[in-house]
């Protein structure tokens, strides 16, 4: 039903052209193939069974041999054959001799071989030598390849071991690299802050320079105009100026001394105790040194304490102060081997005469300002000379000194007391102690009554002694019941016109004598602890004490 | 059923010729044997036609390789037994060389491409007739297939164990007449019903074969050619580089599908395309 298809013709076509390629033409040379190889393989088979059935008949022809040659056994066949039985023989003969022919040659052979078996022998014997030496060699060589293996690990430790220490070595060296960097940049911009720093400093410099020149400009002025001034002015009224300047240097003179009956100004001066207690000589500065280091000034003649300033500059503590007779230098002697000079105008410091090896006790002007005389605990006295700034003499009085006090009004004699019980005189001219007056008990202060006659020790007996400078006598003796010198640094003072003694008394009173009758005139209680120090005013109306509880009181009947 | 007796003839009467030469790795003697020549029909089942081969090698193999271990490659491809000689000849050379020169083996079967060609249960049993029970209940399975795709089973069902048997001893023996006595009932299809789907199998190189299940009829009742089937079943559009082969040759496009199962069918009843890459 599809037979007139396209499609079916040429399939068939294509089937057709497919089995001549396929098999048509290889076919017959197949099957030729299989025909021959079949063949040959029947032929093999043949030729097999061909080759058994030869064996067959060859074992059955040797067998038949062996009986015809075996002679106890004559077989009828040998006895018919025997011209073949004789060739046989000869045939065998042959063998046998081609036979023994064999063995004499493969005797040789073995000769031979056992030649050779001995020479390979020695040639084994001697390789076997050479084996052991190379062995040995070879075990030698392993033993020094251990060691050196030994060698190459101690050997790579180290190297491991320096390359480490370099590294830690390059390590510290960059970080030494960069902290120098880092310095060098530092160094750098210091550099360059020191150069601006120099530029501004030189700016400031010329201002500097040129506000100089214009304050001398405007100072020169000033003192142009002032002494034009002066001029003018003193063309009008000198004579009343220099009344009053005349009168302004003196001292004031005191006619007769008040007792004062009550305190009226009581304060705390210093934080610690009150050591040294001075009037200046016009009265119109009180200043009082403590153990706080400091010497302090103060105003009180205005019914109040205002104090005026504060001079610093002792290490240790102030142990006496005294003024100038013109109020314009301060000397104040401290515990630290020093004593210190301080101008009044400005507060400043203006010396430190240092050369002593204790405590300075004492301190007094000379006449004239520009020498100063101090005592000190290292047993000498030392006079100073303020425009060299240098001590100029030392005396040795072989005790230490508790006060000082100048004499007469060249002050050329000075009066020392001491520890030693004994008030030594000096002229200061003849480098020498003039005279000693012995006492009864330390000395711890000496004053000097106005007229410079008569000198007022208190001695460490408990007792006041005056003495008559121009006998050299004691000619009075002040005491009192329950009067007690409470310290080596007690002073006691002449009232201004030398009528009367004050003094502090170690249990906090001050005590007052007469002293023409030796009799007590007052005794005031106010102070708790012991009076260290009594000032009389110059103009004798105050007196002013001061104290170990830091308190200062000011005696007056205002 | 048209049956067309010129076509089914030419292609019962496919041969290829093969040569057989011993792999070297199993070679024991000094020179290596020298190759064997069969003409072997398309039809046919390598397991079938291998006795003489395997006769012809054995004095030249190792006395301790097992005979029935063979298996052959063709340029160190291993050919699987499982499907007709023709289809492995068209799919691995195209249809081009000849004779096909394959090499056999005896040893290091290999497991991971191959099924081996016995069951393990019969060693017992004489490698021949392993070899010949293995391949048959593999045949008859197929043709049980096939059937179950044309007819539903119904067929294969209603025939009796000698009728297996024959068709069987038919292929075996390249008896056309025998095989096709049987055959022809399978072949059946109901006048111009046709078969329910067409049983084929498709190869594209190096890939598993493709099985689909394919009507010979649209829905319209139209006649479905091969240019159908390759474009339901075919994963990519062909470009003109490649052919079609059937029983090794190239049928044209516009032949229908119930008649190339009916007449180029293999005896299992499959119709094997090939898709083969052609060499311009």
């Amino acid at each position: 039903m599809y037979g007139g298809n396209s499609w079916r013709q040429q399939i068939y076509t294509s089937l057709r052209t497919r089995n001549k390629v396929e098999c048509e033409n290889i076919r017959d040379l197949i099957s030729s193939y299989n025909r021959l190889f079949d063949y040959g393989e029947s032929l093999r088979l043949e030729t097999k069974q061909l080759n058994v059935q030869n064996e067959k008949l060859k074992e059955e022809l040797i067998l038949s041999h062996n009986n015809r040659s075996s002679p106890g056994v004559p077989s009828s066949s040998t006895l018919l054959n025997g011209s073949t039985c004789s060739v046989n023989i000869q045939h065998y003969e042959q063998k046998i001799y081609k036979l023994q022919e064999e063995v004499t040659e493969l005797h040789r052979r073995r000769s031979e071989n056992s030649q050779q078996l001995v020479e390979l022998n020695q040639c084994l014997q001697e390789r076997d030598r050479v084996l052991v030496s190379l062995r040995n060699k070879l075990a030698e060589k392993e033993t020094e390849l251990l060691l050196l293996k030994e060698n190459v690990t101690a050997l790579e430790a180290k190297i491991q071991e320096t390359e480490e220490h370099n590294q830690l070595l390059r390590d510290e060296y960059q970080a030494l690299n960069l902290t120098c960097n880092s310095y060098e940049e530092k160094n750098k911009k210091l550099i360059e802050e020191n150069q601006e720093l120099i530029q501004r400093w030189m700016v400031l410099k010329e201002k500097d320079a040129e506000r100089m020149n214009e304050e001398n400009e405007a100072a020169v002025k000033k003192r142009q105009e002032i002494v034009e001034k002066n001029l003018k002015e003193a063309c009008l009224e000198s004579k009343l100026v220099i009344e009053e300047d005349k009168f302004a240097t003196l001292s004031p003179i005191c006619f007769s001394s008040c007792l004062p009956s009550k305190p009226f100004l009581s304060f705390d001066a210093h934080e610690e105790e009150v050591n040294a207690l001075v009037f200046s000589d016009q009265g119109r500065l009180l200043a009082s040194g403590g153990s706080d280091r400091r010497i302090k000034l103060w105003d009180i003649n205005h019914g109040t304490a205002d104090q005026k300033a504060i001079l610093s500059g002792s290490n240790l503590a102030v142990t006496a102060i005294d003024f100038d007779s013109d109020e314009s230098i301060i000397l104040g002697a401290s515990n630290d081997f020093a004593c210190r000079v301080w101008t009044l105008c400005d507060l400043r410091l203006r010396h430190t005469l240092t050369g002593h090896s204790g405590k300075v006790m004492a301190c007094k002007f000379l006449a004239e300002p520009s020498r100063v005389v101090t005592g000190s605990h290292d047993r000498t006295l030392k006079i100073w000379d303020l425009r060299s700034r240098a001590c100029m003499k030392t005396l040795f009085p072989g005790s230490s000194c508790n006060d000082i006090v100048v004499s007469d009004s060249q002050c050329s004699s000075v009066i020392s007391g001491h520890f030693d019980k004994t008030v030594k005189f000096w002229d200061l001219r003849t480098e020498d102690k003039t005279y000693q007056l012995p006492l009864q008990g330390r000395v711890t202060s000496l004053s000097l009554s106005w007229n410079g006659c008569y000198l007022l020790c208190s001695v460490r007996d408990d007792s006041l002694r005056i003495i008559d400078l121009r006998q050299n006598k004691i000619i009075q003796t002040l005491t009192q019941e329950g009067f007690h010198i409470g310290s080596d640094q007690s002073r006691a003072v002449f009232s201004p016109d030398g009528a009367y003694a004050a003094s502090g008394c170690g249990s906090g009173s001050l005590i007052i004598w007469n002293v023409d009758t030796g009799q007590v005139e007052k005794t005031l209680r106010e102070h708790t602890t012991c009076v260290l120090a009594v000032a009389w005013h110059p103009k004798g109306k105050i007196i002013t004490t001061c104290d170990r509880s830091k308190k200062i009181i000011v005696w007056g009947d205002f | 059923m048209g049956e067309d007796r010129e076509i089914l003839r030419e292609i019962w009467d496919g041969r290829i010729p093969i040569s057989f030469s011993l792999s070297s790795d199993d070679c024991c003697t000094l020179s290596p044997p020298d190759p064997h020549y069969l003409m072997v029909p398309r039809m046919s089942y390598f397991p079938i036609v291998l006795d003489k081969v395997k006769k012809y090698f054995t004095r030249s193999i190792n006395s301790d390789l097992k005979i029935d271990e063979i298996w052959l490659d063709f340029e160190g491809i291993p050919l699987k037994w499982n499907y007709p000689i023709g289809v492995l000849f068209d799919l691995h050379t195209g249809g081009k060389t000849i004779p096909w020169p394959l090499t056999v083996h005896f040893s290091n079967f290999p497991e991971e491409s191959i099924i081996r060609c016995r069951s393990r249960f019969i060693v017992l049993l004489s490698c021949h007739s392993i070899y010949r029970e293995a391949i048959e209940s593999h045949f008859l399975a197929a043709v049980k297939e096939a059937d179950a795709f044309k007819h539903r089973g119904q067929v294969v069902k209603n025939m009796q164990m000698q009728d297996h048997k024959q068709l069987w001893t038919g292929l075996c023996n390249d008896k056309f007449d025998q095989f096709w006595t049987i055959n022809r009932k399978l072949m059946d299809c109901n006048g111009e019903e046709g078969f329910k789907y067409i049983p084929f199998r498709l190869f594209l190189k190096d890939e598993v074969p493709i099985q689909r299940l394919q009507k010979p009829f649209g829905e319209d009742g139209s006649r479905l050619t091969l240019e159908d089937l390759l474009k339901n079943v075919l994963p990519r559009t062909l470009n003109e580089n490649y052919r079609v082969t059937i029983q090794g040759i190239e049928p044209p496009w516009d032949t229908p599908l119930q008649w190339l199962s009916e007449h180029l069918s293999h005896p299992d009843n499959f119709l094997y395309l090939c898709v083969l890459q052609s060499e311009l």
